[in-house]
């Protein structure tokens, strides 16, 4: 509180002194508003408005402990999109309505005549080229573990710990194949598009923390939890200053 | 002052103490493979493929209450047995039963994994036994009667749901 | 470039915190293929670890769901439709109850179960408010409702499976007396009402469904006689527990009118508490049931406990039952017979005086015009009696007429079935206390009703379109040997001559 009872020179000193603890003090603060301030406004020009975070201990912080899993992608060669994400299998953008969840994530896919297979470490989905399911192989149909998915000619191959196996499209048995295999054209992971990362973490899981919103919280401090008081406090800061700042320089010894 | 516990707590452990504890189980009582192993003496056949689709959906639909989940059923057969092994939900998770049927009788049927939380006396043989001799009649029921458990009524009847599909499938196979 | 260069900055300045940002902002190949190893090898890693773990495979339980954490939520539901021939009952329908369960798997040898009850349940509200003025201050509650609504925790427990033949259950259990209680939900029975031995004049210790909070072992044993299913649990047990009344009432007294309040705290047995138990002493309830081939089963059960509080003298009930299913040339009959002791009632009533003091106080208070106003606090045992026996056996007879398969009835419906039902059934109570008196610590007059018996016959007809939904038809006829139904049940509103009641209903028991 300015006393006016104090003499000139001690009021001068105080809002000098004044002036820079304030400074001193909210600078962390106000670089921070700045930059996310200005981040914000920018996000756009570099592409990023749609980004979105998925840091787990930003997520847990958010609350969304459980946080989306990854969500891994393949093409087929005729370039059919299969994802899959939190047990679910996803065709392009749709759900697969199957009646069992796939719980481990998809290692591989693979087209044939009419449908596509899809693997994971202890099954194999045979689906429609429309997503109906034809049949599902579990670990009791499956001559081993799959590491790897992959087709050659008109035959489908795994790689498990206890060799490879091939069968038809049938897909009812499998015989085992010489182990080094150089033509199998083994199924590998697609990064999958931000169009469809975006539908798919959107409409299924809400998310992750989109980058916009995870500025947005660090630049009126609600990243806290405590509501925007640090943005407030900020803002008073900037205020007092201001004000400090232009009474020092009107007392300027002239 | 006395434990009020007490006489409570020494029963409860009396009787613990003498009740035989076959080793820890879970809710898979069988494998898979080793029912076909039982089934066909060892010797397994190769799996095939029965379609469902068109008229054979409609019939598969009526049996279950519902569309059958996939396309296609494998199943084993060898001479005149035809092993399946079929899912269904009792309450609120699937059951999976493996049934062996010869010439259009049911042979065996085992209750091979058991996921609900009650109604599990279903998965002894004292219960599935009543299956042993069924054949279909008039195309859609069992012919014999299976008498039901109380507290176990819609596994019961999930499981009376698969033997007349694995029964209907069998003539199917059996015909083609 | 300005742009970019200010985007940059501020972003530079803000994530000073390590942030993984979406793959897709990474916009060079080379980053691409690294994402794609990197996660290759955290596959091959992960197999590693479990190849390297004796061997053993994960997840080798035959399918990718067994042993899956899920939860269901599901219900059940009834209603009743009726129409007696009471004075004092009009023709009404009856929202019974319904109740929400909830059934969750944890693994393949963790579960926990709830069964929520909402029965005769509309609506119940609460009103709170203080307002101050010029007048003074006041501060107000009030509770609304629907009469008889009541919302109960039915079931809450866990279970910890041992192995199949030993589970260790914990939590509100339902208690294994009699085959009724255990399985006492409304889709599962034919006929629109619960039977006399379990609900409408219980020899039961508590009405059904009546849960107790404890802990104990249950389990099915695999014999040559058949199979064995087995309950035992300790339990806080059932315990005379009181109900809190309070009454307003205006009578004409000559030229003014007498205002009267009262407070009452009536006494009776009551289903064990959840917090603090009253007395310290756990019952002990068990079941033991043998099935030795489907469509036969027969079990016998017992509970005993203190049911005195803390304050009065210890006195213990004990309970048996034997109870059965057997089914012969497609009829089944199912049956109960309960016996329960309340020990020394009369000592009880003593104990429970020296306690209680007085019965009865009144106070008048009058006014300087003339107006008086009574206020009247009374405690007061009742519902107790030395003994009670009764049985019920019903007698079904499910069948399918081939014909109704493409009407209405049968249509879409995989195992429908109509099942005529028969149901007999009596309760025998022995030396009931009708009236209770005491003063000064010391009971004062005691009275007793040597005993009385009240039957019930019932034809029912029960439409099943799946095993677990049921529509009934049922004509009841309730009769008794005293000169009243009154008191005899807890649901007939006899006047002082009927001595026996003929009703007709019809219901739903649905669920899901």
């Amino acid at each position: 509180m300015i006393s006016f009872t104090r003499s000139r020179q001690t009021r001068r000193k105080f809002l000098r002194l004044s002036h820079r603890y304030i400074g001193v003090v909210s600078a962390v603060f106000l670089i921070l508003i700045a930059a996310t301030g200005t981040a914000i406004n920018h996000l756009k020009d570099v592409g990023m408005e749609d980004s979105v975070l998925t840091w787990p201990p930003l997520l847990r912080w958010y609350g969304l402990s459980n946080g989306p899993q990854e969500i891994v992608s393949f093409n087929t060669d005729s370039g059919v999109l299969v994802s899959w994400m939190n047990s679910q299998l996803f065709l392009g953008k749709e759900p697969l309505q199957l009646e069992q969840i796939v719980d481990s994530p998809l290692l591989g896919i693979v087209e044939g005549p009419g449908f596509l297979a899809a693997a994971t470490s202890d099954s194999i989905t045979l689906l429609t080229r429309t997503g109906v399911l034809i049949d599902r192989l579990g670990q009791e149909n499956l001559p081993g573990r799959i590491r790897k998915f992959g087709s050659k000619a008109d035959s489908f191959f795994i790689d498990t710990p206890n060799g490879q196996f091939r069968t038809t499209s049938s897909f009812l048995s499998w015989t085992q194949a010489p182990s080094v295999n150089e033509q199998v054209a083994w199924s590998s992971q697609r990064p999958t598009p931000a169009a469809v990362r975006k539908q798919l973490l959107d409409t299924y899981q809400g998310g992750g923390i989109s980058l916009q919103q995870f500025l947005l919280d660090l630049h009126s401090g609600r990243i806290l939890g405590i509501g925007p008081w640090i943005s407030d406090l900020s803002a008073l800061a900037i205020l007092l200053l201001a004000i400090s700042g232009i009474i020092n320089w009107r007392r300027l010894p002239r | 002052m006395s434990y009020p516990l007490g006489r409570a707590h020494l029963l409860l452990v009396l009787i613990l103490l003498s009740v035989p504890m076959p080793l820890l189980a879970d809710e898979v009582y069988k494998e898979p493979q080793v029912f076909l192993r039982e089934s066909f003496a060892g010797d397994i056949p190769e799996p095939a493929a029965l379609w469902i689709v068109g008229e054979k959906k409609a019939v598969a639909a009526d049996v279950l209450g519902h569309p059958p989940a996939a396309l296609r059923e494998r199943y084993w057969k060898q001479g005149s047995r035809v092993a399946w092994i079929l899912e269904e939900v009792g309450k609120a998770r699937p059951i999976t039963v493996g049934i062996l049927v010869d010439n259009n009788v049911i042979r065996k049927l085992d209750v091979l994994v058991y996921r609900e939380t009650r109604g599990w006396e279903v998965r002894y043989p004292v219960f599935t036994n009543q299956f042993k001799g069924a054949e279909l009649e008039g195309g859609k029921t069992l012919n014999q009667p299976v008498d039901g458990i109380t507290g176990a009524t819609l596994s019961v009847y999930a499981l009376k749901k698969l033997a007349r599909l694995a029964l209907y499938y069998s003539q199917l196979v059996n015909d083609s | 470039m300005i742009k970019r260069t200010a985007f940059v900055f501020g972003l530079a300045g803000s994530l000073a915190t390590p942030v993984v940002i979406a793959e897709e902002a990474r916009n060079s190949d080379e980053q691409l293929w690294q994402v794609i190893e990197e996660q290759q090898k955290r596959i091959e890693t992960l197999e590693d670890s479990m190849n390297a773990s004796d061997g053993v495979q994960v997840n080798d339980k035959g399918s990718a769901q067994s042993g899956a954490r899920d939860f269901h939520i599901g219900g059940y539901g009834s209603i009743r439709a009726e129409s007696n021939n009471l004075d004092a009952d009009q023709d009404t329908f009856t929202f019974r109850r319904f109740v929400l369960t909830g059934d969750g798997k944890i693994n393949d040898r963790l579960e926990a179960y709830f069964e929520l009850e909402f029965e005769r349940f509309g609506a119940i509200e609460l009103e709170k408010g203080a307002s101050a003025g010029s007048d003074g201050f006041s501060a107000g509650q009030a509770i609304e409702g629907t009469n008889g609504s009541e919302i109960s925790m039915e079931q809450a427990w866990a279970r910890y499976r041992i192995n199949d033949s030993v589970n260790l259950d914990m939590g509100a259990l339902l208690v294994p007396l009699g085959r009724f209680n255990i399985n006492h939900d409304d889709n599962q029975w034919n006929l629109t009402r619960r039977t006399l031995v379990d609900r409408g004049a219980p020899v039961l210790p508590n009405k059904a469904a009546w849960p107790e909070l404890g802990l104990g072992f249950s389990g099915l044993v695999e014999t040559r006689a058949g199979l064995v299913d087995y309950r035992l649990y300790a339990v806080n047990g059932v315990n005379l527990d009181f109900e809190f009344e309070g009454e307003v009432a205006a009578e004409p007294a000559g030229n003014s009118t007498i205002g009267v309040t009262k407070f009452e705290a009536g006494f009776a047995p009551s289903r064990g508490g959840f917090s603090n138990d009253l007395n310290g002493n756990k019952a002990i309830t068990g079941r033991l049931g043998l099935l030795p081939e489907p469509g036969q089963e027969f079990a016998v059960s017992g509970y005993y406990g203190r049911y005195t509080p803390d304050f009065m003298d210890s006195e213990s009930v004990w309970s048996v039952a034997v109870d059965g299913l057997h089914t012969f040339g497609g009829f089944e009959f199912e049956y109960e017979v309960v016996h329960t002791d309340w020990g020394n009632i009369d000592d009880v009533a003593a104990s429970f005086a020296r306690a209680a003091v007085d019965k009865e106080v009144e106070a008048k208070i009058s006014a300087e015009g003339g107006e008086t106003t009574e206020v009247v606090s009374e405690i007061t045992l009742g519902g107790l009696a030395e003994s009670r026996t009764g049985y019920w056996i019903e007698a079904r007879y499910p069948f399918w007429p081939k014909a109704l398969d493409n009407t209405f009835l049968g249509r879409g419906f995989g195992n429908p079935s109509l099942e005529p039902t028969v149901r007999m059934e009596q309760v025998v109570v022995r030396n009931r206390i009708t009236g209770i008196e005491f003063s000064n610590r010391q009971i004062t007059n005691l009275e007793k009703e040597k005993s009385s018996i009240v039957n019930r016959v019932t034809l029912g007809l029960a439409y099943r379109p799946v095993p677990d939904w049921v529509i009934s038809f049922a004509t009841e006829y309730t009769w008794t040997d005293e000169q009243t139904l009154a008191g005899l049940t807890n649901f007939i509103p006899a006047g002082e001559d009927e001595d026996s009641v003929l009703a007709f209903s019809t219901g739903v028991a649905y669920t899901f």
